[in-house]
C-alpha cells in the first residue's frame, strides 16, 4: 500500500493490523496454524422460518387465506396483445446497467443475438399458432412500445410465453455491444400490486407479428 | 491409330528433334568469324555485371545499417564481474530468460562515471540520468512464432553462450545492426554469408539450424508428419 | 516413433456440472490472443477455439432439457498420430507431437488452403477472414507468448501449449525434466467456475484424468466409467477430450445415429 491509502492505514503491516485486530486469536492462529470457536453452534433451521414447510418459501401459503390476495396480472389487453412477454438472465450477458465486455458479446449464443437482433425465445405450438418461423424477422409489440426482434423456437418455454434475454439495446458504450438487440426495460410496464401496494413488474402482454 | 503407336510416334519425334539444340551453336560458331569477340566480351561483362549485382549489391542493399545507442565494451566487463555472462545476462525465477540487462542492472555501477570513455558519458548522462531505458538493437532477436527457452539450453543441455552467440564477450566494441528492410528481422538470423554457408555453429540462426542440433542430439523427435522435432517444441 | 516418457495431455469435461456460463470461453480468448469482430454472431466464421454449445433433448415443453457441451480442440489421435487435419494440410503446418499428444497449429507455416477445416469433424477449426481486431486498449492486455494470427490463416485450440513451454523451461531452470500436474493446466480448465473440467496426462497414473477414463479391457477398450464418452467416436478420430455425462440422451447427442438404430429411447 502507498499514497493516501498508505497513509490512512493505522499500522505499519498488514501482520501488526491482524496481530491487533485479532488478539489472543491471532497467538494462537500463528502457534498452530488454526483457530477453533468452541462458542460457535450451527443454526437451528428447523425454526428458522415460520412458513408451513419449514423452508423458505416464495410465497407463503398463508397469503392465499388473505382477503385481498389476487394474482396479479400482466399488464396489457388480452384479446388484443394474447402472448405473455417475460425477461430472463443470460448467464452470458450483464443484465443490469452496466454494459457486458466485448468478451462476452463474443461469447453469446447465437440462439441469443444475431446480427444485430435479439432472438426471443418461442414455443414451437406458439410459432405455428402465428406462422412464425425459426430464425426469422419479426416484430414484437406490447402496451409500451415495439421492437423488431428475431424469431428462436425452443421447447423449453411455454406455449403462449415469449422470453427475452435482459442486457441488450444498449445505446451506450462501444460499438461492440451498442444498438444490439432490444431491451426488454423499454417495452415493459409495471401494474400495482394490490396487497402491497408497491410496484411489480414481471411481465407484459404482447403480440409478435411477421415482419 | 493404339495408344501405344501414339506414345511410339511421340518418342520418335522427340528422337527427331533431339539434335536440333545443337543447331543454334552452329550458328554461333558461323558467324563467330565475323562478330564472335565483341559479342562474347559482351556476354561476360553482363555476366560479372549480373554477378555483383545479385551477389555484392543486392544484399546491401537488402538490409539496413544500424548503429548501436551506445557502444558497449563487453571484452572490459567481462574482466570485470565474477559470473561471466550470467553476471548481466541472467535467468528470472519463473525460467524466462532477461536478455539485454535493464538500466537496474547497470545502475549499481554506472549510477556515476566510473570512467572518462565518452560512450560511458554517453551512456550516463543521456539514460541514467534522465531514467530513460537504452534502446538496444538485439541481434538475436527471433519472430514472435519462436519459443526460445534458454533454460532448457544452459542448463539442461549445458551448452556455452558462444556456440549460437559466438565471441561476442570478447569483443570490444558492437557491430552494426543490420535489419532485412522487408521481415525487419536482424541479419544474424539469416547469416552473413548470402549464400547460406556456415561455418561456424553461430553464424545463423534459422530454422533449419535449431533443427540440425535438434536432430544431433535427438531432441523430441516426436513428430508425425516430418520425423523430425514436433512444432510446438519451438513455435507457439 | 515411441518416445520413452511420452505424454498424452487431455481432458475431460463433466457436463453434469457445465453450467454453460461462458466462462472457459472468454479465459480461452482472453488467454490466446483471439479477435474480436463488430458482429461475432455468425458462429461459422467467429473466431473462438473454445466454444460452448447448447443441446437439447428434442421432447416438448415442459419435458425439455438443455445441457451445455464446451468443445475445445479433441486433439485427435487417429491411428498412430494421423488426425484427420493432419493427415490433410499440404504445408506441414499442422502436426501431431508423439511426446505430447498435441495437435500444433504453425500460423506463420499456414497459407490458409483449409482443407483441415474441411477434414475436422468437430469445427474445432477457424479462418481468419479478416486482420485481428481489438477493441481500443485490448491491445494492451494482450499475452506475449501467443503469437497473434494474421489474416489467411487457420487457428485452433493448443491446450493452451505455451502454458506448458513456460512451465517446462522453469522446471528446466530447477533443474526439472517433468511437470507436475498442477504445473500445465490450460486456461480453461483454470477459470471453470464449476470445476467441470480436468485436464492433465492421460498416459500417467497419478493425474486425475488418468484415473477418470483409463481405458478398460473388459469394456473393449473403452473407459469403466458409465458416464464416460467421446464426440463422434465411431468416427475413429480417437479424440483425447473424453465428456462425462449422466443423461443417455446426451451421450447418444455425441455421436450419430441412424434413426432405426438401437433404442430410442431417451433417458
Amino acid at each position: 500500500m502507498g499514497g493516501a491509502v498508505g497513509n490512512a492505514f493505522a499500522w505499519d503491516s498488514y501482520e501488526a493490523c491482524l496481530g491487533q485486530t485479532l488478539g489472543d486469536r491471532w497467538d494462537v492462529l500463528v502457534e498452530q496454524g488454526f483457530w477453533e470457536n468452541t462458542d460457535f453452534s450451527q443454526g437451528r433451521w428447523a425454526d428458522a422460518f415460520e412458513t408451513d414447510s419449514s423452508k423458505f418459501e416464495f410465497a407463503g401459503s398463508q397469503i392465499n387465506a388473505l382477503p385481498a390476495y389476487n394474482p396479479v396480472s400482466p399488464p396489457g389487453d388480452e384479446s388484443f396483445y394474447p402472448l405473455v412477454l417475460v425477461p430472463y438472465d443470460s448467464m452470458r450477458l450483464a443484465s443490469g446497467y452496466i454494459g457486458s465486455p466485448p468478451f462476452l458479446i463474443k461469447a453469446l449464443e447465437a440462439t441469443i443475438l444475431k446480427g444485430n437482433d435479439v432472438l426471443v425465445e418461442v414455443n414451437p405450438a406458439t410459432a405455428a399458432k402465428y406462422g412464425l418461423k425459426d430464425g426469422r424477422q419479426a416484430t414484437l409489440s406490447t402496451p409500451r412500445g415495439k421492437a423488431v426482434v428475431k424469431v428462436h423456437v425452443f421447447d423449453g418455454i411455454m406455449p403462449g410465453v415469449i422470453a427475452i434475454a435482459r442486457g441488450l439495446g444498449h445505446t451506450a458504450y462501444d460499438k461492440f455491444l451498442a444498438h444490439k438487440g432490444a431491451s426488454y426495460n423499454a417495452l415493459s410496464a409495471v401494474v400495482e400490486d394490490p396487497a402491497t401496494g408497491l410496484d411489480a413488474a414481471w411481465g407484459i402482454r404482447a403480440k409478435l407479428g411477421k415482419a | 491409330m493404339s495408344a501405344e503407336d501414339k506414345a511410339n510416334e511421340v518418342s520418335a519425334d522427340a528422337q527427331v528433334q533431339e539434335p536440333t539444340p545443337s543447331s543454334p551453336d552452329n550458328d554461333a560458331s558461323a558467324s563467330s568469324d565475323s562478330a564472335g569477340g565483341p559479342i562474347t566480351l559482351f556476354f561476360i561483362i553482363g555476366l560479372a555485371a549480373s554477378l555483383v549485382l545479385g551477389w555484392v549489391i543486392f544484399p546491401q542493399l537488402l538490409y539496413s545499417k544500424k548503429k548501436q545507442p551506445v557502444d558497449f565494451n563487453h571484452k572490459l566487463h567481462m574482466g570485470l564481474v565474477d559470473e561471466g555472462c550470467q553476471s548481466c545476462h541472467f535467468f528470472r525465477e519463473d525460467g524466462t530468460y532477461s536478455g539485454v540487462p535493464k538500466l537496474a542492472q547497470c545502475m549499481d555501477c554506472h549510477e556515476e562515471m566510473q570512467g572518462d570513455h565518452p560512450e560511458e558519458e554517453k551512456f550516463v548522462n543521456e539514460y541514467m540520468a534522465k531514467d530513460l531505458e537504452v534502446p538496444w538493437l538485439v541481434y538475436a532477436r527471433q519472430p514472435d512464432c519462436v519459443f526460445f527457452p534458454h533454460a532448457a539450453h544452459v542448463k539442461l543441455a549445458k551448452m556455452d553462450c558462444v556456440t549460437c552467440h559466438g565471441n561476442i564477450g570478447e569483443s570490444e566494441n558492437l557491430r552494426v545492426y543490420e535489419a532485412n528492410w522487408i521481415t525487419g528481422y536482424s541479419r544474424d538470423i539469416w547469416g552473413k554469408n548470402i549464400a547460406g554457408i556456415k561455418r561456424n555453429s553461430w553464424d545463423r540462426m534459422k530454422m533449419d539450424d535449431c533443427s540440425e542440433c535438434h536432430q544431433k542430439n535427438n531432441v523430441n523427435q516426436a513428430s508425425v508428419q516430418t520425423h523430425k522435432g514436433g512444432c510446438f517444441v519451438c513455435h507457439k | 516413433m515411441k518416445h520413452e516418457k511420452a505424454k498424452k495431455f487431455g481432458m475431460v469435461i463433466d457436463l453434469d456440472k457445465c453450467t454453460g456460463c461462458g466462462t472457459c470461453m472468454v479465459a480461452c480468448m482472453a488467454e490466446n490472443n483471439v479477435p474480436f469482430r463488430e458482429d461475432d454472431t455468425d458462429k461459422l466464421i467467429s473466431v473462438a477455439w473454445m466454444r460452448v454449445y447448447r443441446l437439447t433433448n428434442g421432447k416438448p415443453f415442459p419435458h425439455t432439457e438443455e445441457c451445455f457441451l464446451p468443445r475445445p480442440c479433441m486433439q485427435c489421435e487417429g491411428h498412430d498420430g494421423h488426425s484427420p487435419c493432419v493427415s490433410v494440410c499440404p504445408a506441414t503446418a499442422t502436426d501431431y507431437d508423439m511426446s505430447t499428444g498435441i495437435v500444433s497449429q504453425i500460423y506463420t507455416r499456414c497459407f490458409g488452403c483449409r482443407y483441415c477445416m474441411a477434414a475436422c469433424p468437430y469445427h474445432v477449426r477457424q479462418f481468419n477472414w479478416w486482420d485481428p481486431l481489438w477493441p481500443e486498449k485490448m491491445t494492451e492486455s494482450l499475452n506475449p507468448d501467443v503469437s497473434v494470427r494474421m489474416r489467411g490463416v487457420v487457428e485452433k485450440c493448443s491446450f493452451c501449449i505455451h502454458r506448458y513451454q513456460t512451465a517446462t523451461q522453469k522446471a528446466n531452470l530447477e533443474g526439472r525434466r517433468e511437470l507436475e500436474e498442477d504445473e500445465y493446466q490450460t486456461a480453461c480448465t483454470q477459470a471453470c467456475p464449476a470445476g467441470a473440467i480436468t485436464f492433465g496426462d492421460l498416459n500417467n497414473p497419478g493425474h486425475a484424468v488418468h484415473q477418470m477414463v483409463k481405458p478398460d479391457p473388459n469394456h473393449g477398450g473403452r473407459p469403466k466409467n458409465p458416464k464416460a464418452f467421446r464426440l463422434l467416436e465411431r468416427l475413429g478420430t480417437n479424440p483425447k477430450v473424453y465428456y462425462l455425462s449422466s443423461r443417455k440422451w446426451v451421450r447418444r447427442a455425441g455421436d450419430n445415429y441412424i434413426r432405426q438404430e438401437g433404442s430410442q429411447n431417451h433417458s
